[in-house]
């Protein structure tokens, strides 16, 4: 899991410079790119697919082909890389679109003899997650429900106004002010940690 | 509302798809330049914050309270502690390999609505809330469950007083005040 203290965060070093090295076979510039631009990909995923699941999976293919990309020299224009992994997105999102369709014609046809199951792997206990689990007992139960429903649950802002009884714009406001008071919260050492 | 502020109210707007796709688009492009240069702090935050919700939501952990059935059967699990708040408690250290403690604040809520709990040392200085807490119906106690560190940090780091705030007949009253003291 990536933590709000990523060191990828920190690394000054220009992405055209990266991909540079990267074409030119520096391993551990390709491993910093992948790293830097993670997050970006997940956001991507995480706007057009429900489960988390789904996300990791289309991480890992775009990293495939963009590692794949950068290894056959394939990467035109370092200065572009940003974009390049973007293209990379927005062309596997197309084609998930057309599997999708084309599943769906084979679900009507073939579904009840299928069965789905989800994984469901918990992460460990990181000191962001006991920073977090503190800085929850400090919020309304209606906002927790709704970071619940928001983050937790990954529901829209129409499904979350629906199971609290409130508004979209409501959701959405009480989505923002939940999760910003936490961004601060979580940002302060807590009196615990000076204990372990 | 500060700058970072508002990148992660954009960024929050763009992953929950409330941002119309015509702006995701141009949104996406920045998105990602920011990802590479590795400039994307918001990004960051908020892509450990889905991780940790995800965990919190396999866990039951967005409910402010538990029930005394529930606490009875984590009590059978290994490496949980529980403790057991009355009017002055002392609480002795835990073994270290505790995992997760539980605990059992005797108050009678019945009746009561819009729990808080606050704690403060015995100055009266305050150190934390707990909004909203729900109790068991069946015996009015409040019933909770923490990992172990964030326990400590209510039994056994300083005394502290629980002062359990609530609504009745639309007045608000302190019901109780249990104090904790580190043995």
């Amino acid at each position: 899991m990536l933590s709000v203290t990523d060191p990828a965060q920190g690394d000054a070093t220009e992405a055209a410079a990266l991909a540079a090295r990267a074409l030119a076979g520096d391993r551990s510039a390709e491993a910093r790119l992948c790293l830097r631009l993670a997050p970006a990909i997940r956001a991507f995923a995480r706007r057009r697919l429900r489960s988390a699941e789904a996300t990791s999976e289309f991480q890992q293919e775009v990293l495939l082909i963009f590692v794949e990309a950068l290894r056959k020299g394939q990467l035109e224009d370092p200065a572009r890389v940003a974009g390049f992994v973007l293209g990379i997105c927005r062309n596997l999102a197309l084609d998930r679109v057309r599997e999708r369709e084309r599943r769906g014609k084979l679900w009507e046809l073939y579904g009840q003899a299928v069965t789905a199951c989800d994984v469901v792997q918990p992460a460990e206990v990181t000191l962001e997650i006991m920073r977090l689990e503190d800085c929850l007992t400090e919020l309304s139960q209606r906002a927790r429900e709704a970071v619940w429903l928001s983050y937790g649950e990954v529901l829209s802002h129409a499904e979350v106004s629906t199971r609290l009884g409130i508004s979209e714009a409501n959701a959405r406001v009480l989505r923002h002010r939940a999760l910003h008071a936490l961004k601060q919260c979580v940002a302060l050492p807590k009196r615990w940690e000076a204990m372990q | 509302m500060t700058a970072t502020d508002d990148a992660l109210t954009l960024l929050d707007d763009y992953l929950s798809a409330a941002m119309p796709d015509a702006q995701a688009a141009d949104f996406e492009e920045e998105l990602f330049a920011e990802a590479a240069a590795g400039r994307a702090k918001e990004l960051g935050y908020l892509d450990a914050f889905y991780e940790q919700a995800r965990w919190f939501a396999s866990r039951g952990g967005f409910s402010s309270g538990a029930t005394a059935e529930l606490i009875a059967e984590l009590r059978q699990l290994p490496r949980v502690h529980y403790i057991d708040v009355e009017e002055n408690t002392q609480v002795s250290a835990w073994p270290a390999d505790t995992q997760f403690v539980v605990y059992r604040l005797a108050v009678d809520l019945r009746g009561y609505e819009n729990i808080d709990v606050e704690l403060t040392t015995p100055d009266g200085e305050h150190r934390k809330w707990f909004r909203d807490v729900s109790y068991d119906p069946a015996d009015g106690a409040l019933y909770g469950a923490c990992d172990a560190p964030l326990a400590a940090s209510t039994f056994r780091f300083e005394p502290l007083i629980a002062h359990v705030v609530a609504s009745r007949g639309g007045k608000r009253e302190v019901v109780a005040e249990l104090s904790v003291t580190p043995k």
